[in-house]
């Protein structure tokens, strides 16, 4: 048999030959210098590496805690974390939540006020009338509902409209910053754009 | 008598299903004690040689052995417990080098492993002066080689050489053709070739 390769060497180490051949071959190496040589150059150093390397991760594994640290002891400290964001989640999601639920309350009035008697209405302050009568007036409601189809759609186009024109100037009236009072700090995309171009003056 | 119930103990293993395989296994994933001490030092040296920063490795190790407790349902018994925490601990490294949290061939040489002190430790037959030193000098230039390879390169070598995973185990878990996986190695064992060579 010719010297082995170093790519059956190779070969031999990666474990991709018959298993007759691999006999073949270690058996020759055992027989020839020259090839047991090459082949112990290559398979000694791994040999070292694996024995080496597992002594330090046996010490290093030794020195690290016995558990995993999220399994053992943290449980306390990590419900008392999720917790903590669990509240901060809750509030962060309650407070658009009550703005807007206000901002409801003040669109439920509008509408009732467009829909009751106009007698019922004080020129002026519709959302007043409505948030003082609506609650009473469900019934009223209820029968008016009951009017034709067209004028019903042309009023509600109304009142939507009405209400679409309500939210932007809401969203857009000023709100005086906390603190300073004067200061009118605002929110929506509308306002921001003109603070941006500087034309709102304090 | 012991040998023929040792003998009978063997038929058995040799016929268990896979279905067997994954309840005997359930019972030992059920301990994570027993996981620990029994696989860590394994998992930490794939990783830490996969990753080249020791402390990296530990948390690695550490979520990798969390993982597979808390996913010990899904263990099917196909493939050893020691490759299918391989297997997540690939997973691991692979998510970590996708992050890119870490300098991966700066921070191989910062925290390299100090060789010469491992070596001190080798169980005793390897325990003479001379041949401490000699394996130590052997270790170092096959970690100089691997210095030299590409992340998944380090990743085949160590699933291979370390942890003695046969060629096609290798390419399934890595998703890779043996091929690929056979160049890879080749070009793994050229490099220690390399430092050998320099070392004389």
């Amino acid at each position: 048999m010719l010297h082995l390769t170093e790519d059956q060497i190779d070969e031999l180490l990666m474990g991709s030959l018959e298993a007759g051949v691999a006999a073949q071959m270690r058996e020759h190496a055992e027989a020839c210098e020259a090839c047991a040589t090459r082949l112990a150059e290559i398979e000694t150093p791994i040999a070292s590496f694996k024995a080496v390397t597992l002594a330090w991760s046996d010490r290093r594994s030794a020195t690290m805690p016995v558990r995993p640290p999220r399994l053992a002891g943290a449980r306390w400290g990590m419900g008392f974390a999720w917790g903590s964001v669990a509240a901060a989640v809750l509030l962060a999601a309650a407070i658009p939540v009550l703005r807007h639920e206000q901002s409801v309350r003040v669109q439920d009035a509008y509408i009732h006020a467009i829909k009751l008697p106009s007698a019922n209405q004080q020129p002026g302050t519709p959302a007043v009338a409505a948030v003082n009568s609506a609650n009473a007036n469900n019934s009223s409601m209820q029968n008016d509902s009951t009017g034709t189809d067209v004028q019903e759609n042309a009023q509600e186009i109304a009142s939507d409209n009405r209400l679409l024109a309500m939210v932007d100037e809401e969203l857009n009236a000023p709100i005086p910053a906390p603190g300073s009072g004067e200061r009118p700090a605002t929110r929506g995309r509308g306002q921001s754009r003109t603070n941006t171009q500087g034309t709102v003056q304090d | 008598m012991a040998l023929v119930f040792n003998g009978m103990a063997l038929a058995f293993e040799a016929v268990m299903t896979p279905m067997q395989a994954a309840d005997q296994a359930g019972s030992e994933l059920d301990d994570i004690d027993a996981l620990v001490r029994t696989y860590r030092p394994r998992l930490l040296r794939f990783v830490m040689f996969s990753i080249g920063d020791a402390d990296l490795a530990e948390s690695i190790t550490q979520d990798c052995l969390l993982k597979a407790y808390n996913r010990r349902a899904s263990f099917r018994g196909d493939c050893s417990v020691n490759t299918w925490l391989t297997s997540i601990a690939l997973n691991l490294v692979r998510d970590q080098q996708r992050l890119q949290k870490f300098r991966f061939w700066r921070q191989a040489r910062a925290t390299a492993v100090d060789v010469t002190e491992a070596a001190n430790f080798l169980p005793s037959q390897e325990s003479s002066p001379e041949r401490t030193l000699l394996t130590a000098e052997k270790s170092k230039q096959v970690e100089a080689a691997l210095e030299n390879l590409s992340p998944n390169q380090k990743m085949i070598f160590m699933m291979r050489f370390a942890e003695e995973m046969d060629l096609a185990e290798i390419a399934e878990m890595i998703h890779m053709p043996i091929n690929t996986v056979k160049t890879h190695l080749h070009r793994a064992l050229k490099s220690v070739r390399a430092q050998v060579a320099a070392a004389k």
